[in-house]
């Protein structure tokens, strides 16, 4: 029997860094009659954690950590802003809980969302709460994002005891391939699709079905989050957005000074730190966040004018997508997406010389013209990007499912 | 319709393409299963270094068998089965073949997932190769539908009797993984009786062991001999074994000595035909052929030489230990005289061998040798009658036991934390126990009169948990402090479960363990003990990542090695509750009382089951006793009381030569180490941030301050050239800030004021004393 509940599963999210760090409450029930020893006995060593915790002399040198949540099921930031489409009700998205950018291009998809750690082997409890979850509403399909020894677990589970279909979706390019652990993954999904694990294999990056015949021929998109409504439009504040982390291909630096040397970025969020040199020092305007979680980005968003993501080499950034949902232009570079890229407003965003900072300066300027000339004219051409994507996601998903 | 049954032999010897006799009944057998029309399909595993690849292979053998290659490598980022981390081959500190064994294992469980299953994986006995392999099938982790077998060619353990080297701690960890592999087996496969007589002789095997062996006759020759030359004129002598002292060379030489003296009528020669890896011992043995003869005795070559000799001469054969001796065979068939040694297990009166009849036997003497030459001189040309090779039992089903239930166990465990102080610790420890999902287990917390603050609400809320009713939960208390022996044993002897495991209040343990013990004993009656590698931890953030910093890696019941080393496992493990009937954690060993109970049961022949991925997680901490100071002279105190009161003879097999191997006399203790200094910049960082510490909230802005200043442009955070620790610090470990701060201005008064930097040091110092 199964220890751990659906419920509690899906509701108990992982430790944030202040949990991890800082001696928490907790709140414990009396121990109910019919519950399994296991459950009893784990209510009763939270409730000596809180005992200990509580007493200044106790918890000062030890500070006790909950062990992990290995799964999550529809967990709140995962459905929160997930599009909503009845074809994929029967299709369940599993993804890793830790990598921030794939969990968040799998939870605005249409469909019912696990997320499990990789931090950790699961726990035999957590399988069995896994089919618990989805043994009542069987989903038809599941879809893999990346790989992961646990999401690999997770996936033969689900097809050998719910006669579920699998299919996989990586969430990379072949410039990534210098990086083993890149290179190992994409290996690794391949070998899952080759011993029938995987009855599909798609990609977000154009192109990549010329490494194996494998591999659809046609490229997912990544939706962008659903918002309850769009943001009206409003006046120039004067900040950009570089939420971009420091290296080589994410190109931090030649964002940064390209926003600074546009003299309407007079802030310049950025949520990575770098070493100050006194000849070339980071612009005054730059305002360092904390890493960004999805709340506090989309905070963010609603207080700037552009966003920042021209980087060397790209599948289908995140960051476009959700300053696109809040109707704020971001630039990046090729994304090779066929005939969106033709779209007028791709044309404004999409940049070809990335590492060139008058190039990039150029193009700041040009997006912040036509906002500034006519915010309206700028938020139709996204809210008709918008709608043309999600008709072709949609559409694209559907073929690469059989749906 | 039924599909062929499928065999994977694993070998590091395949003729053509290495030497040795094992890789040619290796050969024999692909062959023969050939001319068996194919029933079975035949796989070979053999390590990276054999030169063979699979066309070379396919010239041989055709289709009559699959080539797999194996390489010895870590794993990356392995991860076993429920949470149960593997450890990287580097923990296998106790011999290089136990992480060989643990790499076959992964290679042979890769194969199985990818859906090559074997109905028959056979291991050679040497080394210990299948060791691991056999420990996880027979824990229920892999090879459900594989039975494991161990055929006996010559274990170093047995070579040891015969062919000394010298003995270390690593040569004694591989004969008790040998003797693991062969014990613990599904099936053990010898070519005679002699050789399961002289292998329950010589390594203490028990008599049970050597009536469970499947004898069977292999195929000794690869194809139908021709018919053997007539009887030349004059015979040579001939040794076609190897240069090596089981083999006994040494013995050939003597005896062929003599034997030209006393006979010289005789005129022909006495021949070397074959390999000898060690020439300083070919030397050696060279050497003692007497000058006189010198030119009588010649050192042949292989191929087409060795096979005239064999066919033509007096095969002389004087090992001690073969078992099975191919070359015999081989000789016998072309034509040859034999002269084999009687003491030898492969050539005793069940052998096809009969002395007087198709060979002459002498006893291992150098006269006993003479003489069986004078009588093969004048010997009609033998007709030895080489049995038929049987059908290979891999042609066979296994039987019942090899295919077990996998379903839960339902037997009771009780599993017994002893605590004291230890309280702060107790949650995770218990939520560890929680995680599992066996249904039935007791948990009894014995309290050994702890004393911390932080221990007496913890242990009343236990207290109050166990007087509810349906609690799982028992707290005894001892009213004095009693060591943690007397409290283990307490603990047992309230312990109402079929197994107990043992746990401290520190620890914690997978959330499969339990299961994966029950059900392994349910499974395993003749085991009593199953024991985990352990992985090291230091915080619960790294225990919840399974990043552990150091392991430990067991072999189980281990007689040798276990007088002086503990391999057979960590404190935590799964017993058989029965066991405590008759034995208990003798309470006068205030350490190690651990190993001596396992060193106890071991030599009662109890057994163990070890797993390979890491079930029990074990915390090293400040004050913890492992990280107490023992010193060398008090460890080895420890180890003379344990070996003094060994309260059992030594079981037969044990190698007393590993009494050499242990720690330095007790009472000649190494000089310590001189404690680490630590910087003055250190000593006085610390002593301002207790002052500061005086006023909270300022210490705590100050931290944040110096945290956010030293993140844009201050050093980086790790000194890994550093190597000694403060009290507040451990190397390897972030820096605390005040640490990084003074380093900073130490390197900043160092660069910009050289001169003042050493005077304001002194300063500093005289202040400080």
């Amino acid at each position: 029997m199964s220890k751990v509940s659906t419920q509690s599963a899906a509701r108990v999210s992982p430790p944030s860094p202040a949990e991890v760090t800082r001696p928490r409450a907790v709140s414990v029930a009396a121990p109910k009659a019919s519950a399994s020893w296991g459950e009893r006995l784990s209510g009763l060593a939270r409730e000596l954690a809180a005992l200990r915790t509580g007493r200044a002399d106790g918890g000062a040198a030890h500070t006790p950590v909950a062990f992990k949540q290995g799964i999550l099921v529809d967990a709140e930031p995962d459905r929160r802003w997930a599009h909503a489409d009845p074809r994929f009700d029967q299709v369940v998205h599993v993804f890793a809980q830790e990598w921030f950018g794939i969990r968040s291009a799998a939870a605005y998809l249409p469909g019912r969302k696990l997320a499990v750690t990789i931090e950790r082997p699961l726990w035999p409890v957590e399988k069995s709460a896994v089919l618990a979850a989805f043994r009542e509403d069987r989903p038809s399909h599941v879809v893999v994002h990346t790989y992961g020894e646990n999401l690999a677990v997770i996936a033969r589970l689900l097809r050998r005891k719910l006669g579920a279909r699998v299919f996989g979706v990586w969430h990379g390019s072949s410039a990534q391939f210098h990086l083993d652990h890149e290179l190992r993954a994409f290996g690794s999904m391949l070998d899952l699709r080759h011993d029938g694990t995987l009855d599909g294999l798609a990609c977000v990056k154009p192109g990549m079905h010329l490494l194996s015949d494998q591999i659809h021929r046609n490229v997912l998109l990544n939706y962008p989050p659903k918002l309850p409504a769009p943001p009206a439009g409003r006046d120039l504040r004067g900040a950009a957005l570089v939420p971009l982390p420091v290296d080589w291909r994410k190109n931090f630096h030649t964002n940064v000074y390209a926003a600074a040397a546009e003299p309407r970025c007079r802030t310049i969020y950025v949520t990575s730190r770098s070493t100050r040199l006194r000849q070339v020092p980071l612009p005054r305007q730059v305002v360092e966040l904390r890493h960004l979680d999805r709340p506090s980005l989309f905070e963010i968003l609603r207080t700037i004018d552009i966003s920042l993501n021209a980087t060397l080499s790209e599948c289908q950034p995140m960051v476009a997508l959700e300053s696109l949902a809040f109707r704020v232009p971001c630039l990046t570079g090729p994304l090779a997406l066929g005939e969106l890229d033709r779209h007028p407003y791709q044309r404004l965003a999409q940049v070809a010389g990335v590492d060139t900072l008058t190039e990039l300066r150029a193009a700041v300027s040009r997006l912040l013209d036509l906002r500034e000339r006519s915010v309206e004219e700028l938020s139709q051409m996204m809210d008709d990007y918008e709608r043309l994507l999600l008709a072709e996601g949609a559409d694209r998903l559907g073929e690469f499912l059989g749906l | 319709m039924t599909t062929r049954r499928r065999v994977c032999l694993v070998t590091d010897e395949l003729y053509p393409f290495t030497p040795g006799g094992i890789g040619r009944l290796v050969h024999n057998q692909l062959l023969d299963n050939r001319a068996r029309g194919d029933p079975v399909e035949m796989h070979v595993l053999v390590p990276a270094g054999v030169d063979v690849d699979r066309p070379r292979m396919a010239a041989v053998f055709g289709d009559a068998a699959r080539l797999h290659v194996w390489a010895f490598e870590d794993p990356v980022a392995a991860q076993g089965p429920d949470d149960a981390p593997e450890a990287p081959a580097s923990a296998f500190t106790s011999c290089p073949e136990h992480a060989q064994s643990r790499r076959l294992l992964q290679v042979l469980r890769a194969m199985e997932r990818k859906g090559l299953v074997f109905d028959v994986i056979e291991f050679p006995d040497y080394r210990g190769l299948g060791f691991c392999s056999i420990q996880e099938k027979r824990l229920g982790g892999a090879f459900e539908r594989t039975e494991i077998a161990v055929r006996v060619h010559g274990t170093l353990a047995m070579i040891q009797h015969f062919d000394y080297r010298p003995l270390s701690r690593e040569l004694l960890a591989v004969m008790d993984l040998e003797r693991k592999a062969l014990l613990d087996a599904e099936r053990v496969i010898a070519h005679l009786p002699s050789v399961v007589a002289a292998h329950t002789r010589l390594l203490g095997l028990p008599e049970a062991w050597a009536s469970h062996v499947t004898i069977e006759f292999p195929p000794v020759l690869s194809e139908k001999p021709p018919a053997p030359p007539p009887p030349p004129r004059v015979r040579d002598l001939v040794f076609a074994s190897r240069i090596q002292e089981v083999k006994r060379p040494d013995l050939f030489i003597r005896g062929s000595a003599e034997f030209m003296r006393a006979c010289p009528g005789f005129k022909g020669r006495a021949v070397l035909a074959c390999s000898a890896p060690d020439p300083a011992y070919r030397e050696m043995i060279l050497g003692l052929v007497p000058p006189d003869l010198r030119r009588r005795f010649a050192v042949a070559g292989g191929g087409l030489e060795r096979d005239k000799l064999l066919a033509s001469g007096i095969v002389v054969v004087p090992s001690d230990y073969e078992s099975l001796c191919l070359v015999a065979y081989e000789a016998a068939a072309a034509g040859g005289v034999l002269v084999l040694n009687s003491a030898c297990p492969a050539f005793d009166s069940a052998s096809p061998f009969q002395e007087g009849k198709n060979c002459c036997k002498f006893d291992g003497t150098v006269q006993g040798l003479e003489r069986a030459l004078e009588r093969a001189l004048h010997a009609s040309t033998p007709l030895v009658s080489i049995p038929a090779p049987e059908a290979p039992y891999w042609e066979r089903p296994a039987p019942a036991p090899a295919r077990r239930s996998r379903a839960p166990s339902k037997a009771r465990v009780s599993v017994i934390i002893t605590n004291h102080n230890l309280g702060q610790y107790l949650p995770e420890t218990l939520a560890s126990v929680a995680a599992n999902d066996h249904p039935d287990v007791e948990v009894i917390v014995v309290d050994d009169a702890s004393t911390a603050a932080v221990d007496r609400p913890l242990l009343d809320r236990i207290e109050r948990e166990a007087a509810e009713p349906g609690s799982r939960v028992r707290l005894l208390r001892n009213p004095v402090n009693r060591g943690l022996s007397a409290s283990r044993n307490r603990g047992i002897r309230e312990a109402k479960g079929d197994y107990v495991l043992i746990l401290d209040a520190d620890d914690c343990i997978s959330p499969a363990y339990i299961g994966l013990a029950a059900r392994a004993l349910d499974r395993n009656p003749e085991f009593d003990v199953v024991v985990s590698t352990a992985g090291f931890f230091r915080t619960d953030g790294d225990l919840a990542r399974r990043e552990f910093f150091d392991y430990a890696t067991f072999i189980g019941d281990c007689p040798s090695l276990g007088l002086v080393e503990n391999r057979f496992g960590c404190a935590t493990a799964v017993f058989r509750r029965s066991l405590f009937d008759e034995l208990a954690y003798d309470e006068r060993m205030p350490a190690i009382e651990d190993w001596t109970l396992y060193l106890r049961l071991a030599h009662r022949g109890r057994r163990f089951l070890v797993t390979n991925d890491v079930h029990f997680f074990y915390r090293r901490r400040p004050g913890s006793m492992s990280a107490q100071a023992l010193t060398a002279a008090g460890r080895a105190h420890l180890i003379d009381r344990m070996i003094e009161r060994h309260p059992d003879a030594l079981p037969r097999g044990v190698r007393l030569g590993a009494l050499m191997h242990g720690y330095p006399a007790a009472g000649a203790p190494p000089a310590p180490p001189p404690a680490p200094s630590i910087p003055l910049r250190y000593s006085l960082a610390d002593r301002g941030n207790e002052v500061l510490k005086i006023v909270p909230p300022a210490h705590l802005r100050a931290k944040e301050t110096l945290n956010g200043w030293l993140a844009w442009g201050g050093p980086p955070r790790e000194a890994p050239n550093e190597v000694w620790g403060t009290p507040n610090w451990i190397p390897g470990t972030p820096k605390p800030v005040r640490y990084q701060l003074v380093d900073t201005l130490n390197a900043l008064l160092k660069s910009k004021l050289p001169i003042l930097h050493p005077l304001l040091k002194d300063a500093l110092a005289a202040l400080g004393r």
